[in-house]
């Protein structure tokens, strides 16, 4: 089990994510929703170690990672088995696709299963197959997208986190993107997306969450979730 | 037609070299992110060492090369660590260092030189290995030169297939394209980036052994072997091996021509002319991307 | 104050030091000159890379250029002459070094004077061996060491009274934000490229004719002499020792170490190169957060004083105080998303037709186009990723588009670079406040005021910069540095640094973000008051309350492309725009 507990993150004066706790159990899809600004994608990044916490926890299977996280030891945690795919990142653009996911194995224990999860990866995304030495930059988002999440695969992550891989996707292919997401879980990995596409996410998760102003304000199931006018209100503003 | 064709061949012959301590700048530069300003005094102390083991011992520098190689790499090693890893430490972030880093260079090559200056003074150094004449492409070159260029070419082969077919290598060019987001691909930076400088250590002593073979030199060239690697890199792209290649081959190239048609004094004049033309052409930035 | 005390003692200094000749020791005459020619070097250094952070090891490129001006023509052209000529020499080489390598990243730079000593040690090697037949020339004059030392005293007068204006001119501030910060100081309207050349000249100068002056204390001069690169090392280690911004640093630096490195020279020749370097080494690393770190840290040293009084006054403070339009603003309480009629009707400012921006394979944005008319309050929204801070950066001249043009006032944009845009009326906030932290407020505001080109003296610039944060509520702030100051004041001393340009458009790209609720509320009467003022605004916002009430029109952008126009009402509730943001329902 991933399991968040009571993160806050500052920005110099600007008090980022306050008191965010979350768990996620393996197989598990959880969504968190937000306006842009709420906080979202610092709760990730502070969950791997790549912004520092003021204060909090981090758990993965009971393990404290806290310390970890605390000196932003990133790859330690990766080779833990946390992976975050950053919005808009994740891929080296300038590598070709097959350097990409060579190096999405580079954590030590990744090595031993690198075959099958190349087959796994490829299997959700053989596009892929077919763009095998092109450079990322120069493939359309929607491909890129496919690419750093890929990539995450191969590290044999137990926890995978994805922030807004839908951003810039047409509708049809963040739609294709998100429905790998239960494939992904059957496989026993807990996902934790961050998301503002909120009916789509919705639909592929178990539970979620709002985040608003940097704070956890909503969670329930998804099924909840779908209809309740909170969410609207995050993004829309109240009538 | 002969001087020309002399010319050419003498101009790929350094050009090779040029190309090969590019390499080691560039992976310097480019992974560990550090502007060694001391790579010319380093490759003049490989080449210094490598004199004085011909000298004394009478040992070949492709010997010399298996002592020096290995001890280049540990001490670039330490440098790393002990004295810019340390300042980053001091500093808080690399961003915030960029301007000590290169101050502390400057004053690495300092006292790298005056080491050499406190023991050797400004004198010349030479030796005579592998003095005979071969026939190249209808002009005579001495053996050794054509020595060093092949060897200028396994190494720098070597090195680019390293880069550019293992996992780790892939690491390396990850780090250079994006430090911040190799750490999500499970990449200790700070330890591979040390290894890539003490591995550019490894040519920069490679290339330093390598001039020896054919070159009269002193300590005090050490700046201009630097200034010469900065604009071999600069021209080719940070961290473009190809680019070094072809690079150093025009620089090697030119620096012959002007020497033997014009005069051996501007040789320095037209490697300016080359940087100058390579910054004002130049429309990305120093990684060699495009602004985002 | 302590700063003007510290400023008269230098002239004591100096008169002081100018009596040492009369000693008549030619030790000290032979050692002060050391001194005076370190500390003069050191000073011109430290001027440029004190507050840009641009490195140059060219000194004694420059230096020697000078000395060599007088070693070919003191034969042929009176010595007075001879220094504005090496100053000239001196400043174009510096030229022509800070075109070809300035308006790029700092890294060229430094590399390019890396090896220009050196290169101008060759040429001029090459030029007598060609030309005069014989590498070195005798200088044989008549001047004595006494008036060497007498020259370059009143040089390092002359030196320091300049780097004194230049902080206080508008050059200084310039000079400063282009160090903290480039892209700021070019929205804020200064044309750094130029500013940076200018001093770097300047400084050369001033090189080159210590060069000048120096060179007849050699009878005999050679390119090694003249280029030797312990005079592009010297500098440098003397500035960072004292302390490159602090007015005396040079001096300070440049006594001890002149004395040290002359026992040293003396009693170790052989290993004196050795000692300069591990030397130079210990330096940057002991000074604490020393050398180039050195500035901010002290500013903020010496600003810590006021600050425990003045932090926490903010949220009490008058917020928008005494602002005189504000009641003619309307909708202040309202939600009232109604279009003011005579907002439709001002004249067009801005247009944006078909333009197109791709970065890679992702286009940003896609054959947009829309127009803002005077005194409107315009908002750009839609899901982030969808383009919008994109169509900002090409606005405001950080992007070029790809196809498409932009018309302000009539005319286009195109090739015009960031700090031409600022000036010709356009200003901006960034995402992520742009603040320098070191900087005092008011020292933010004025160089916007200046250089945006409508007031004409540096006096007049603090006046309008004072009014204009007084009037933003934040008077009490004046001379806090900005790294003090809490979120929202902030985010107000950027805008307050726009609005010094006095734009006829401003752009703001999510300046509400990150606000709590109660700031939130204070930023939207705000920016209300500066409608209220005529000002134009263009608005990126992801909070829709803030949209609701401060817009008049908005355009809503999916995929770079413009999917909806009109009144945020309107807008707002168009089923396509919701679909944008919630995401379409998975039932297809």
């Amino acid at each position: 089990m991933l399991e968040i507990r009571e993160l806050t993150v500052y920005y110099g004066l600007h008090a980022a994510i306050r008191n965010v706790s979350l768990q996620v159990e393996p197989g598990e899809i959880v969504v968190v929703l937000g306006a842009n600004g709420a906080g979202k994608s610092t709760l990730l990044r502070a969950t791997m170690g790549m912004v520092r916490p003021a204060s909090g926890h981090v758990l993965l299977d009971g393990l404290d990672l806290t310390s970890l996280v605390r000196r932003n030891l990133t790859h330690q945690i990766v080779e833990q088995g946390l992976i975050l795919v950053p919005e808009r990142g994740g891929t080296f653009t300038d590598l070709t696709v097959r350097e990409n996911l060579l190096l999405g194995a580079f954590p030590r224990r990744a090595r031993a299963k690198e075959k099958e999860l190349l087959e796994f990866a490829l299997s959700l995304f053989p596009r892929l197959k077919e763009r095998w030495n092109q450079r990322v930059g120069t493939m359309s988002g929607g491909e890129q997208r496919m690419v750093a999440v890929a990539r995450a695969l191969l590290s044999a992550p137990r926890f995978l986190l994805l922030d807004e891989p839908t951003l810039g996707l047409a509708p049809v292919l963040a739609k294709q993107l998100l429905r790998v997401l239960p494939q992904i879980a059957a496989q026993g990995i807990g996902v934790l997306l961050v998301e503002q596409n909120a009916h789509l996410s919705l639909a592929v998760a178990q539970r979620g969450a709002v985040l608003s102003n940097g704070e956890l304000v909503h969670a329930s199931s998804a099924a909840e979730l779908q209809d309740d006018p909170a969410v609207r209100a995050a993004y829309l503003g109240s009538q | 037609m002969t001087s020309i064709l002399d010319a050419l061949v003498t101009g790929l012959v350094y050009g090779g070299i040029y190309a090969l301590l590019a390499l080691g700048l560039t992976l310097q530069y480019g992974v560990a992110r550090i502007l060694n300003l001391a790579y010319g005094d380093f490759l003049i102390a490989a080449a210094v060492f490598a004199t004085l083991l011909y000298q004394r011992f009478q040992l070949s520098p492709l010997v010399s090369l298996l002592l020096l190689l290995p001890a280049s790499f540990l001490i670039h090693l330490l440098v790393y660590h002990l004295v810019f890893v340390q300042l980053e430490r001091r500093r808080g972030s690399w961003r915030a260092m960029e301007a000590s880093s290169i101050l502390l260079a400057f004053g690495l090559s300092f006292v790298v030189s005056g080491a050499m200056l406190a023991i050797f003074g400004g004198k010349l150094f030479s030796y005579s290995y592998l003095l005979v004449p071969v026939q190249l492409l209808g002009s005579v070159v001495p053996a050794n030169r054509l020595l060093a260029l092949v060897l200028a070419l396994a190494f720098g082969g070597f090195a680019y297939l390293l880069l550019v077919r293992t996992r780790i290598g892939t690491a390396i060019r990850a780090i250079a394209v994006d430090p911040d987001g190799a750490p999500l691909a499970g990449i200790d930076v700070r330890r591979w980036a040390g290894l890539t400088f003490a591995f550019g250590g490894i040519i920069c002593a490679a290339s330093g052994v390598l001039i020896s073979m054919f070159q009269t030199f002193n300590v005090p060239m050490g700046v201009t072997f630097t200034l010469k690697a900065l604009v071999v890199v600069i021209m080719g792209g940070v961290g473009n091996a190809v680019g070094a290649l072809v690079a150093g081959l025009i620089l090697g190239v030119t620096e012959s021509f002007v020497a033997r048609f014009i005069s051996p004094g501007l040789t320095l004049a037209a490697v300016y002319g080359l940087f100058v033309l390579a910054v004002l052409t130049m429309r990305t930035g120093i990684f060699g991307r495009a602004l985002r | 104050m302590g700063s003007i005390t510290r400023i008269a003692v230098l002239p004591v200094m100096l008169v002081l030091a100018a009596l040492v000749p009369f000693t008549g020791n030619d030790f000290y005459i032979a050692l002060g000159i050391s001194i005076l020619l370190n500390a003069v070097l050191a000073t011109a250094w430290g001027l440029f890379a004190g507050p840009t952070k641009y490195i140059s090891l060219a000194t004694a490129a420059f230096f020697g250029v000078g000395a060599y001006t007088v070693g070919l023509f003191y034969e042929r052209v009176p010595m007075l002459a001879l220094y504005p000529i090496a100053a000239l020499i001196g400043a174009v080489l510096a030229t022509f070094v800070g075109l070809t390598t300035l308006r790029i990243q700092g890294m060229y730079f430094t590399i390019f004077t890396f090896g220009l000593a050196e290169l101008i040690r060759q040429l001029m090697t090459w030029y007598q061996r060609n030309v005069t037949g014989s590498v070195g020339v005798y200088i044989i004059t008549d001047i004595t060491a006494r008036q060497i030392y007498w020259s370059l005293t009143a040089l390092l007068a002359l030196t320091l009274l300049g780097g004194w204006l230049l902080a206080r001119s508008r050059y200084g501030l310039a000079l400063l934000m282009i160090g903290e910060d480039e892209l700021a100081a070019r929205h804020s309207g200064v044309r750094t490229t130029a500013v940076k050349v200018v001093v770097l000249a300047l400084t050369s100068a001033i090189m080159a004719v210590t060069g000048a002056i120096v060179a007849p204390r050699w009878t005999y001069l050679d390119p090694n002499i003249a280029f030797n690169p312990t005079l592009s090392f010297m500098p440098a280690v003397i500035a960072l020792l004292g302390g490159m911004q602090r007015f005396w640093g040079p001096l300070v630096g440049a006594i001890p170490l002149v004395i040290l490195f002359d026992q040293l020279n003396a009693r170790f020749p052989t290993t004196y190169t050795l000692i300069l370097g591990l030397l130079f080494m210990v330096i940057v690393f002991v000074i604490p957060d020393g050398i180039l770190g050195l500035l901010p840290k002290l500013q903020r040293l010496r600003g810590a004083a006021p600050a425990p009084t003045a932090a926490p006054a903010s949220l009490s403070a008058p917020l928008v105080p005494s602002t005189p339009t504000r009641t003619a603003s309307p909708g202040v309480d309202g939600i009232t998303g109604t279009p003011r009629a005579s907002t439709l009707n001002g004249a067009v400012l801005l247009e944006v037709n078909g333009v197109r921006k791709a970065f890679g394979g992702i286009v940003a944005v896609d054959d947009l186009s829309f127009t803002i008319r005077e005194g409107e309050v315009f908002g750009i929204i839609g899901p982030n990723g969808s383009g919008k801070t994109t169509v900002l950066n090409l606005i405001s001249g950080v992007y070029e588009p790809d196809r498409g043009q932009i018309l302000f006032l009539g005319r286009s944009l195109a090739h015009k670079a960031p700090e031409e845009i600022a000036r010709a009326g356009i200003a901006r906030t960034f995402q992520l406040v742009r603040i320098y932290p070191a900087l005092t407020c008011l020292d933010h505001v004025v160089p916007a005021a200046l250089f945006g080109g409508h007031v004409r003296s540096l006096a007049e610039a603090r006046e309008y910069a004072s009014e204009l944060l007084e009037e933003l509520g934040m008077g009490q702030f004046m001379h806090v540095p900005a790294g003090q100051l809490n979120f929202i004041d902030q985010k107000r001393l950027e805008l307050a640094r726009a609005l010094a340009l006095r734009p006829k458009l401003l752009l703001l790209d999510e300046w509400l973000a990150g606000l709590n609720p109660s700031e939130m509320l204070i930023g939207m009467e705000l920016i209300e008051s500066l409608r209220g003022r005529g000002t134009t605004i263009v608005l990126i916002e992801h909070l829709m309350q803030a949209v609701r009430r401060l817009c008049d029109r908005c355009i809503v952008m999916s995929f770079g492309q413009k999917i909806a126009e009109g009144t945020p009402e309107e807008v707002l509730a168009n089923p396509e725009v919701v679909r944008v943001y919630l995401g379409e329902a998975d039932n297809a």
